[in-house]
């Protein structure tokens, strides 16, 4: 076999290995609002000194120029497109038990409120292959009792609750369609929210 | 940055998004990894969009070679990890179960080689890029380019047990 036969067969075998994966639809999206949370403030920010400048000063036009304001200094509702990524940043120290130091930037998602982490096994998905599952490690800060969690399918009103009678642990979550999974979370009377998102 | 810069960048990804996941997998020979991958790149690429957009694609293979080496670093440096999400599963390519047996000895016999050998098969052969592209990825020289591309084919079809040379000339 020559060079070209040789080529030509890992052309056949890489081109049947690839056909039938594509890249998430929501990447782009995902990483621009990723690279550029602050950014997006900032250019909102712009806009309101534009208009500022160009608006009359008159009792509706200041009006509108504080309500501006006012969008520019408060965070995007919801979190906006980076409400479900994974952070590599380190671990937080009560949730490195387990973890060797070389671990500690384990991609995971921290609660709003600081009180617990989600850290998925395994890229989530919908449909996993038959030996695989959702598996997702939660860790608590304090408190331990069953978690409940009622999670929301962002942009709807579908709603889904799991419940893990263990509490705070390894568990297995499945979602029944893919995207980002708002999630509030309640455990030994403690509360926080977080998002993961499911992939096809 | 700009909604501009933003509608530039979405249509750079939709456009070059496929290609960029199948070559993080050439590299990496597992899809979770490669999508983690490429989303790692992506995010770096957008943090540069202004001064890399009129090179992104080939500024994005660089970036990956990088990425998938430092993945490979800090995977060397865990000699012991009590638990590692990520590596439980990555124990090797997924399998498509339509696959022939020639596609799978074929992708195997890639994984068989030294990473830069790898990586200059995956881009040079199977990514189209030029030799000079190649070496620019890689942050080689042209020259070693070709020499790797060599040995890696030769390496390929010589080895005692090697699959490519059991595979038919002829279907």
């Amino acid at each position: 076999m020559n060079d070209e036969q040789t080529i030509t067969a890992l052309r056949q075998a890489t081109e049947h290995a690839t056909r039938d994966h594509h890249l998430d639809p929501g990447a782009a999206a995902t990483a621009w609002d990723t690279a550029w949370p602050a950014a997006h403030r900032r250019s909102r920010g712009r806009l309101v000194a534009a208009v500022a400048a160009s608006v009359a000063v008159t009792a509706g036009g200041a009006a509108a120029v504080a309500t501006w304001a006012h969008h520019r200094d408060s965070p995007p509702a919801g979190g906006g497109g980076s409400a479900c990524s994974l952070t590599s940043d380190p671990l937080p120290t009560w949730a490195r038990t387990g973890f060797s130091p070389g671990a500690y930037r384990t991609p995971h998602v921290m609660g709003k409120d600081g009180r617990i982490v989600a850290i998925p096994f395994i890229r989530l998905r919908v449909h996993q292959p038959p030996d695989a599952g959702n598996k997702v490690l939660w860790v608590s800060k304090a408190g331990y009792g069953p978690l409940r969690i009622e999670a929301t399918l962002e942009g709807t009103s579908r709603t889904v609750v799991r419940t893990l009678p263990d509490g705070p642990g390894p568990s297995y979550v499945d979602m029944p369609a893919p995207g980002c999974w708002r999630m509030d979370l309640s455990w030994a009377g403690r509360h926080d929210s977080l998002g993961l998102r499911y992939y096809p | 940055m700009s909604e501009t810069d933003r509608a530039a960048f979405e249509r750079f990804v939709a456009e070059h998004g496929d290609r960029l996941l199948h070559a993080a997998y050439g590299l990496c020979g597992d899809w979770q990894h490669a999508e983690d991958l490429v989303q790692r790149v992506l995010v770096t690429i957008a943090r540069r969009w202004p001064t890399v957009q009129t090179n992104a694609v080939g500024y994005a293979y660089r970036c990956l070679v990088r990425a998938n080496i430092d993945r490979w670093r800090v995977l060397r440096r865990r000699p012991e990890v009590l638990l590692d999400p990520h590596e439980l599963l990555a124990h090797g390519p997924s399998v498509d179960p339509a696959a022939t047996e020639d596609h799978l000895v074929v992708l195997a016999a890639l994984r068989t080689l030294p990473r830069r050998q790898r990586a200059i098969v995956v881009l040079r052969y199977l990514h189209d890029l030029s030799e000079a592209d190649t070496a620019a990825a890689l942050g080689i020289t042209v020259g070693a380019v070709k020499s790797g591309a060599a040995r890696a084919l030769a390496r390929l079809r010589s080895a005692p047990s090697s699959p490519l040379a059991e595979v038919p000339r002829e279907r």
